[in-house]
């Protein structure tokens, strides 16, 4: 689980902003974060990979806390597992792909580690050129695939595909959702474009002015389902299905059916028909739109 | 015709470059990331040997290593170091009279690079030392390459302070800048002359070599090609 509630006001005065957000997300998934520009969305990053530090709150990854002001613990980015792609990918000049891949690799990598994943964004024959000499689809994926050499638990891409064409990043999707099928990374994806992230996404965070408005799966975000008040308070089960980690209940919450993915262990006895107190971090809705 | 003058001043330009880019690039790179308060204090310091006129610097240099004033006095009596009328000391007033020529570039450059390049490497696990001579410096040579040309250049051509705090010792203060200046009062003009020249067509050669070296190198980024 990827937990963090957090605020960090940037600027000062007039121009001051505050950041002020909470979740708790599935590991493993490619989550979208959509809005505005100036919402919060590349400062969350930011805050998640050590680049900037909170003001209040915490962030945990599994059970390893990244960062918490009340326990003065603040991990540095170089001790953070993190994957990070800037928006121009900020390749090192002075490096040819493979000596990026190799700068980021730990000394014990094995490189055939660093061959596999050259061959992964298919730049085997691009390997040995300056980023100068590359293509944007090019830089794109040899950042990518360096973010990927130290197979972070969270992979933070903070609008890969906004600098590039509609053919170019229509094959970069591929490339995401593929590499990501094989790492398997946590993936924080920012982007402002609905069709990228419905295509990309399993789950979408939308941010307005530093706060999460709703979390959602793409289609209840940017579909036509109604979107109904934060539940939170306690329900009658209708229908309870198991799966390993995962318990997928039906219940009514303002006077709608929704569906929602409960921690398996967390509910051991649960069957249908029982009430269920639950607050908004337990859960990841499934079925409906959620206003916080 | 005496080229121990001359070589003096090579060696002294010589050693002073090299200190220089030691305490140059750390100074530098934290004068370009720190948000300190003390960094306009620090920049302003880094900065006065630029309006302030050398005999100053040298007299302020003077009264500091002489044996007694508290830190000249610490130096000879701890440190065994005489400051005073010693190569060691020209060494020591040239770092500090030529410091804003190996600070602004090097300062600048990394400055002027995009913020996100040390960030990726902090976020690939690299450390601030590391991102410095990997990533950092290997972007920026022209400007470390500049900063060294102008230190050189500039402690080869000093006058004031080395006269202030070296002296006129034969073999071990008297550089070329102070060797011309000998020959005019003797009224030795030819003397005078050839020393001076040879400073005049070395100072040209070193700052050609920084815009030929600079421009070939830009040309270069300009055709994709680092």
């Amino acid at each position: 689980m990827l937990a963090f509630d957090l605020t960090k006001q940037f600027g000062k005065g007039n121009t001051a902003f505050t950041l002020d957000v909470k979740a708790q997300l599935p590991m493993g998934k490619i989550i979208g974060i959509f809005g505005p520009s100036g919402a919060g969305k590349s400062s969350l990053l930011r805050l998640l990979s050590g680049l900037e530090k909170l003001d209040h709150g915490f962030i945990k990854v599994k059970n390893e806390v990244w960062s918490d002001t009340t326990k003065r613990i603040f991990l540095p980015p170089q001790k953070r597992a993190v994957g990070y792609l800037f928006q121009d990918y900020s390749l090192f000049p002075n490096m040819t792909v493979a000596e990026n891949l190799a700068f980021a690799a730990e000394k014990n990598i094995d490189p055939v580690q660093l061959e596999e994943l050259l061959a992964a964004t298919q730049l085997m024959d691009k390997k040995n050129h300056y980023p100068s000499r590359l293509s944007g689809g090019e830089q794109q994926r040899a950042a990518l695939a360096r973010a990927l050499v130290r197979r972070p638990s969270l992979l933070l891409l903070d609008e890969p595909l906004a600098a590039l064409d509609q053919t170019i990043r229509t094959s970069l999707q591929t490339y995401i959702l593929t590499l990501h099928e094989r790492f398997q990374p946590t993936t924080l994806f920012v982007s402002h474009n609905r069709h990228e992230l419905a295509t990309l996404c399993d789950l979408v965070i939308e941010i307005e002015a530093g706060k999460i408005i709703q979390i959602g799966t793409p289609d209840l975000l940017f579909g036509e389902t109604q979107t109904i008040d934060l539940v939170s308070g306690s329900f009658r089960v209708l229908t309870l299905t198991r799966s390993e980690n995962k318990l997928i209940v039906e219940l009514v919450a303002s006077q709608q059916k929704i569906k929602l993915a409960l921690n398996s262990a967390a509910w051991p006895e649960l069957k249908s028909g029982d009430r269920i107190q639950l607050t908004e971090a337990e859960f990841i809705l499934l079925s409906s739109k959620i206003k916080h | 015709m005496n080229y121990a003058p001359i070589i003096l001043s090579f060696q002294l330009a010589l050693v002073t470059t090299i200190c220089l880019l030691i305490i140059g690039i750390p100074l530098a790179y934290w004068l370009s990331e720190s948000r300190s308060r003390i960094k306009p204090i620090l920049e302003a310091t880094v900065s006065l040997p630029l309006v302030l006129p050398p005999t100053v610097i040298g007299f302020y240099l003077l009264l500091a290593f002489s044996p007694d004033s508290s830190l000249g006095y610490f130096l000879k009596t701890y440190l065994g170091l005489d400051l005073i009328f010693s190569f060691t000391g020209l060494v020591v007033g040239s770092i500090i009279y030529s410091l804003p020529f190996m600070i602004h570039p090097i300062q600048a450059g990394l400055s002027n690079l995009p913020k996100n390049l040390a960030e990726a490497s902090y976020v690939l696990g690299k450390s601030r030392w590391t991102t410095l001579k990997h990533v950092l410096i290997p972007n920026i040579k022209p400007t470390v390459f500049t900063g060294i040309v102008l230190s050189f250049a500039h402690t080869l051509g000093e006058f004031g302070v080395v006269l202030m705090i070296g002296g006129n010792i034969p073999g071990q203060t008297r550089v070329a800048s102070i060797a011309i200046y000998d020959q005019v009062e003797a009224m030795n003009y030819a003397a005078a002359h050839r020393y001076a020249l040879i400073l005049l067509v070395l100072s040209f050669v070193i700052l050609l070599l920084v815009y030929v070296v600079n421009g070939h190198y830009f040309k270069n980024i300009g055709r994709a090609s680092i």
